[in-house]
C-alpha cells in the first residue's frame, strides 16, 4: 500500500477515536488558545501602536534637525536656505513650504489620575497647514499672529484637563487662550499649536529646533539630501516624516514586541509540553491498534506522518480559538497599556503571526510521541496492559 | 460462631435497559468455619458475582448475605470498607499489586489502615512474607517476580490484617500446573493449619480436590453442594 | 507520613509523564513569578521613596533653576533643609558608555541624600578640601580601574570656560549604592564640587538643575510644595515642585497600568493549567481502575481514596510552584542589573505566598472531576473490566 493511504488509514483510526478522546483534544485546543490569545493581543498592542503613531505621516515630508547630538538649533538663515533648495514644493504664489518649528512647553493635568503631565506647544509658521494638509480644526478658530493664542490637537484635548475652548494654558508666566481644536497628523495631535514668531518672542529664543519641508515628490529626496550636502554651512539631519516617527518609536514598539514575543515563548513551552504529554496519553491508548497494522505491514513513516497531521489539526482550531476570543475582547477598544491610549485593531497579520506559532506548538507537540509510537518494538506494543 | 457464611435467598440483577438479567437467583448457603470451598461452575454461571457478595465488594438485589457475623447488605459503603480491612482477604487471579512499589510495600497496604507504628507494620510484614515463603524477595517489585512469587505476595498482602476468611477468584488461573499446585497447598495449609476460611473460585476441578467442599453453579443457581448431596 | 509511598507511587506511575506535568507547571509559574514580581517590585520601589523629600524643578522648559532660589526655598514653613544638584554627562576615553556627574554641594549632599549610599568616612571632607575633587560610584572605579589619587581627564557635553569639553578631576574617595544586588551595575555616578563646576563652565552659571527639599511633616508635602511653587510663579523661571514618591509614581505610572495585562496574562495560563492537570489526572484515574479497586477492596474507604488522589496532585503542584517561582526569582534577579532603574527586582514574599495559594487550588480544582470519578468507581465491576 502506497505512504499516502497509509497515512490515510493512521488517521482514520485516530479520527474515529477522537469522539472516545474529546476531553483530551479540548485541554489541547483550550492550552493553545490561551498562548496564541496572548500572543494575538500583545503584539496587536504593539502594531496598533506603531500604525497609530505613523498615521498621517508622508514620505515626501521631510522633518530636518540640526546636526550634533546635544539638539543644537538651525538658526533663521539657515531656515531659509533649506526651503530654498531643489526639490520643495511651492505653493500658488510661488513660495517654498517649507517652516521652522519650535517648542514651548505646558503643563496639565490628566484626566484619568490628575498627575502633572508635560506637552509640546509647536510653533510653527502661518505655511505649515498647506505642509501638512491634512490637519484640520475640528472647532473654534486659528490662532491669531501676535496674540497669545494657541490650538490644541484632539488627542491632546482628550487625554488632560483643562484645554476647552476658553481655557488658558500657561507658559513662561503668561497666559495663552486656547481657540480652536485640529486634528489629522497622530503625533502633531499630541500637542498644541501657536504662532513660530510669536512663540519665539515670548520664550525668548531666535532659533528653530526642526524644519518642517515639502517636497514636491518622495523622489525628490535625493536631490534634496545632495544640495544640503553641497552647501557646507548647512550641518542638518535629513529625515522623511514616516521613518523619523517610525524610528523615534522604535525603541517603545521593539521593548513592547520583544516583551510579547518572550511572554508568549514562555507560555508556549507551557502549552507544548502539555500538548506533548496528552498527545503521548492519546497515542498510548491506540498503541495496541496502531502495532496490529503495523505487524500486517503498514509503515513506521507514515504512522509518523499520521500522529503529526492529527497534532496540527487539533492545534488548527486552538488557534482559530485564542484569535477569535482576542479579536472578540480587543478589537477596536482602547486600552491604555503604559500612559497612553491605543485603539486596538487586531489585523490579520497578527493572526496569521497566532496562527504561525499555533501551528509549530502542535508540531513539536506531536513529534514526539508520533516518534516513540514508530519506535516501539511491535511485540512489545501487542502485548496487554 | 459456627458458620462464617450464611446466605438466605440471595438474588443478583443487572439491569441493561429495560431488560433484567438475573445472574444469581435464590441463592441459600451456608459456610462453616474452617472450611475450604470451592465454587465451580461455567463460564457466566455467576460464581465470580457469588464471591463479590460475599466479599462485601457488592450488594445483591434481594436476600440476606451474613459473613463473619454482619448483615452485609445492611452496612453502609464506609463500614463495609472497615468490615473487609478486618475479616476478609482477597486473592485475584492476576494478583493486582502495584507494579512499582516492592513486595514489602505491597503486603504492607492493609496496615496502613491500623494504626500501628512502622516497627510493627515492619515486624508484621516480614511474618507474613515468611510464611509464605518469600522472606528474601521483601524488596523485589512484582515485575522482577515470577508469576508463582506474585501470588505469593498476593496471599501475603491477603493475610496481613489477619482475617477470618480469604476470598479467592481463580488464584491459579493464570499459573502453571506446577507453581499451581504449590499455591493450592500454601492456601491449604492456611486452612488446616491457621484455622483461615477459604472460599475458592476455579474452573479447574483438579484445584478444587484441595477443597474440603465442592460446590458447583450453573445460571445463577446452586446446583450441586457436596455438603448437602449424598456421599 | 504513613501513607508517602503510596502517594509516591501513585504520582511517578507513569515518569515521564510526570515530569512533562512539572515542567508544565514549573515554565507557568516562571512566567507568574517573573510578572508579578516585576509588578510587586516597582511598588515596593514606590514605597521605598523618601515621602519627606521634595524636589523643585522648572517649569518652563528652560530644564534649569537660578541658585539663588535655595535661601527662599528654605525659608518656607516646614522646610528642614535644602540642597541642590546640577548634572552633566561624561565620557572618559574612547569608551560609549557616559558618567553622570553630579555637581553639589557636599556637605548638604551628605546630610540629606544618601541615605541608600555607603560613603566612607572622611570623604566628604576630602571633597570640600579639594576643589576639583570627585567622590566616584564604584561601578566605574572597577570599569576604568582608577585609584583613589588618580586625575582622571573626562570629555562631557558641558564646554568650560576655556572652551574645550575637557574636565579633569582627582578622584578623593569611591562610594557605592548600599543593595548588594544592584550596587556593581548602579553605582555609576560621581559627586564633584558645585562651586568648581559653576565657576569653570561657560554657560548657564549660577544656575543649578533642581533642588531637593527635606521637610519636617510629610502629610504636608503637597501644601509646601504649592508654597514653594507659588513663592516663584508670574517669574521667567517658574518651577514644579513634586515629592519624591509622587515623581516615582508617575515614572512608573506606566507600569502601573500595566496590572491589568499582567493580571489577565497570569488568568490565561493558569486556566489552561487546570485543563492540562486535571486532564492528566483524569487519565490516571481511568488507567487505575483494577489498583483503586484494590485500595477499596483492601478497605480504603471512598474519601480515603479522594484524599490519596488529591495528595498527589497537590505534591505534583506544590513542588513545582516553588521550583518555578524559585527560578522567576533568579530571572529577577539577574534582570536587576540589566535594566535601567535604579530599583532591586525581586519576587517579594506576598507574591511567593500568592502562587502558593494559586498552586492549591490548582491541585485541587483540578483534582475535582478525576475524584468524583473515582468515587463513583464500584469494586466489581472495575474487577470485571466494566
Amino acid at each position: 500500500m502506497r505512504a499516502g493511504t497509509q497515512v490515510l488509514v493512521f488517521l482514520e483510526m485516530s479520527l474515529g477515536n477522537i469522539r472516545a478522546r474529546l476531553s483530551s483534544v479540548l485541554v489541547v485546543i483550550v492550552g493553545i488558545a490561551c498562548v496564541v490569545g496572548v500572543l494575538i493581543s500583545m503584539l496587536s498592542m504593539g502594531a496598533s501602536f506603531r500604525s497609530m503613531a505613523t498615521r498621517g505621516t508622508r514620505p515626501d515630508r521631510l522633518i530636518v534637525t540640526a546636526a550634533g547630538d546635544q539638539g543644537g538649533a538651525i538658526t533663521r538663515d539657515k531656515a531659509l536656505a533649506l526651503s530654498d533648495l531643489q526639490g520643495v514644493k511651492r505653493d500658488g504664489d510661488g513660495k517654498p513650504l517649507a517652516s521652522g518649528v519650535l517648542f514651548g512647553f505646558a503643563e496639565g493635568r490628566k484626566r484619568t489620575d490628575g498627575v502633572h503631565v508635560m506637552y509640546g506647544v509647536r510653533g510653527v509658521k502661518p505655511n505649515f497647514f498647506a505642509i501638512v494638509p491634512e490637519l484640520r480644526l475640528t472647532d473654534g478658530r486659528m490662532f491669531q499672529s501676535g496674540l497669545h493664542e494657541v490650538i490644541v490637537g484632539t488627542a491632546r484635548r482628550t487625554a488632560t484637563m483643562g484645554l476647552e475652548l476658553g481655557d488658558r494654558i500657561r507658559m513662561r508666566g503668561e497666559d495663552w487662550l486656547v481657540v480652536g481644536h485640529y486634528t489629522g497628523v497622530a503625533y502633531i495631535d499630541d500637542g498644541a499649536m501657536a504662532d513660530a514668531d510669536t512663540l519665539m518672542a515670548a520664550l525668548k529664543a531666535n532659533t528653530f529646533e526642526s524644519v518642517a519641508v515639502l517636497l514636491n515628490s518622495s523622489r525628490d529626496l535625493e536631490k534634496f539630501k545632495g544640495a544640503v550636502k553641497a552647501n557646507s554651512t548647512l550641518s542638518v539631519n535629513v529625515e522623511a516624516e514616516d521613518k523619523f516617527l517610525a524610528r523615534e518609536t522604535r525603541q517603545f514598539t521593539s521593548l513592547l514586541d520583544f516583551i510579547s514575543y518572550f511572554i508568549a515563548s514562555i507560555m508556549g513551552i507551557g502549552a507544548t509540553v502539555g500538548t506533548v504529554n496528552i498527545m503521548y496519553m492519546m497515542v498510548d491508548q491506540r498503541r495496541r491498534e496502531m502495532a496490529t497494522l503495523r505487524a500486517i505491514g503498514f509503515g513506521p513513516f507514515p504512522l509518523i506522518l499520521a500522529v503529526l497531521l492529527e497534532s496540527l489539526l487539533i492545534a488548527l482550531p486552538g488557534a482559530l480559538l485564542g484569535a477569535t476570543v482576542a479579536w472578540a475582547l480587543f478589537n477596536g477598544h482602547h486600552v491604555t497599556p503604559v500612559g497612553f491610549t491605543i485603539d486596538l485593531t487586531v489585523t490579520a497579520g497578527v493572526i496569521a503571526v497566532g496562527v504561525g506559532w499555533a501551528l509549530s506548538m502542535g508540531l513539536i507537540g506531536g513529534l514526539f510521541p508520533a516518534l516513540r509510537t514508530a519506535r516501539v518494538p511491535i511485540a512489545e506494543a501487542l502485548r496487554a496492559v | 460462631m459456627e458458620n462464617i457464611v450464611s446466605c438466605r435467598s440471595v438474588t443478583k440483577e443487572y439491569k441493561r435497559g429495560k431488560e433484567s438479567i438475573a445472574v444469581l437467583s435464590a441463592i441459600d448457603l451456608t459456610i462453616a468455619r474452617g472450611e475450604f470451598a470451592a465454587i465451580m461452575g461455567p463460564s457466566g454461571s455467576g460464581k465470580t458475582t457469588l464471591l463479590n457478595l460475599l466479599g462485601g465488594l457488592d450488594r445483591p438485589s434481594a436476600g440476606e448475605v451474613i459473613v463473619a457475623g454482619e448483615r452485609l447488605e445492611r452496612l453502609s459503603g464506609s463500614r463495609l470498607a472497615e468490615w473487609r480491612s478486618r475479616n476478609v482477604g482477597f486473592i485475584f487471579q492476576f494478583y493486582n499489586l502495584m507494579p512499582t512499589l516492592s513486595a514489602a510495600r505491597n503486603v504492607e497496604i492493609p496496615l496502613l489502615l491500623c494504626s500501628l507504628s512502622a516497627a510493627e507494620r515492619k515486624l508484621k510484614v516480614a511474618a507474613a512474607l515468611e510464611l509464605v515463603g518469600l522472606a528474601n524477595r521483601s524488596k523485589h517489585n512484582p515485575g522482577e517476580l515470577s508469576g508463582g512469587q506474585q501470588q505469593r505476595v498476593a496471599i501475603a498482602r491477603a493475610l496481613i490484617a489477619d482475617p477470618q476468611l480469604l476470598i479467592c477468584d481463580e488464584p491459579t488461573g493464570d499459573l502453571d500446573r506446577h507453581t499451581a499446585e504449590e499455591i493450592l497447598a500454601l492456601l491449604q495449609l492456611l486452612n488446616r493449619k491457621y484455622g483461615k476460611s477459604v472460599l475458592m473460585v476455579t474452573h479447574d476441578p483438579k484445584a478444587a480436590t484441595y477443597a474440603s467442599r465442592r460446590l458447583q453453579l450453573d445460571k445463577g443457581q446452586l446446583v450441586y453442594d457436596e455438603a448437602t448431596s449424598p456421599a | 507520613m504513613k501513607y508517602f509511598p503510596l502517594i509516591w507511587y501513585g504520582l511517578w506511575r507513569k515518569r515521564g509523564r510526570t515530569w512533562l506535568a512539572l515542567i508544565q507547571i514549573s515554565v507557568s509559574f516562571v512566567l507568574f513569578g517573573v510578572l508579578h514580581g516585576f509588578g510587586a517590585s516597582v511598588q515596593q520601589m514606590i514605597a521605598r521613596t523618601d515621602a519627606d523629600l521634595l524636589m523643585v524643578q522648572s517649569r518652563s522648559g528652560n530644564f534649569d533653576l537660578p541658585v539663588a532660589y535655595s535661601d527662599r526655598i528654605a525659608r518656607v514653613e516646614g522646610v528642614t533643609a535644602v540642597n541642590h544638584e546640577t548634572y552633566a554627562n561624561a565620557k572618559y576615553q574612547n569608551s560609549p558608555k557616559e558618567l553622570l556627574v553630579v555637581a553639589t554641594l557636599p556637605k548638604n549632599w551628605s546630610a540629606m541624600m544618601t541615605t541608600g549610599v555607603n560613603i566612607p568616612p572622611g570623604a566628604v571632607d576630602a571633597l570640600l578640601s579639594h576643589r576639583t575633587g570627585a567622590l566616584v560610584g564604584v561601578t566605574f572605579m572597577h570599569r576604568y580601574g582608577w585609584k583613589v589619587g588618580q586625575r582622571i581627564h573626562l570629555q562631557s557635553n558641558v564646554v568650560g570656560e576655556d572652551g574645550s569639553n575637557n574636565w579633569a578631576f582627582d578622584i578623593v574617595g569611591v562610594v557605592e549604592t548600599k543593595d548588594p544586588a544592584i550596587r556593581a551595575e548602579r553605582s555609576d555616578w560621581m559627586t564633584v564640587n558645585y562651586d568648581y563646576f559653576d565657576a569653570a563652565r561657560l554657560d548657564r552659571k549660577g544656575r543649578v538643575t533642581q533642588f531637593f527639599v527635606k521637610i519636617k511633616d510629610p502629610k504636608q508635602a503637597s501644601a509646601i510644595a504649592d508654597s514653594i511653587d507659588a513663592l516663584f510663579a508670574n517669574s521667567p523661571d517658574e518651577t514644579r515642585t513634586q515629592s519624591a514618591r509622587e515623581m516615582a509614581q508617575s515614572q512608573f505610572q506606566a507600569i502601573g497600568d500595566l496590572n491589568f495585562v499582567i493580571r489577565s496574562i497570569s488568568a490565561a495560563v493558569l486556566f489552561s493549567l487546570l485543563f492540562s492537570i486535571g486532564a492528566l489526572l483524569m487519565q490516571g484515574v481511568r488507567e487505575r481502575t483494577t489498583e483503586l479497586a484494590v485500595l477499596k477492596t483492601v478497605g480504603f474507604k471512598n474519601w480515603a481514596v479522594v484524599a490519596l488522589l488529591s495528595c498527589e496532585s497537590l505534591m505534583l503542584c506544590l513542588a513545582a510552584a516553588a521550583v518555578g517561582m524559585g527560578l522567576a526569582e533568579g530571572v529577577l534577579w539577574v534582570a536587576s542589573g540589566r535594566i535601567p532603574i535604579d530599583a532591586r527586582l525581586e519576587l517579594p514574599v506576598p507574591v511567593f505566598l500568592m502562587g502558593i495559594v494559586l498552586a492549591l487550588i490548582l491541585a485541587l480544582v483540578s483534582s475535582l472531576l478525576p475524584a468524583r470519578r473515582s468515587l463513583k468507581l464500584e469494586i466489581a465491576a472495575a474487577f470485571a473490566g466494566r
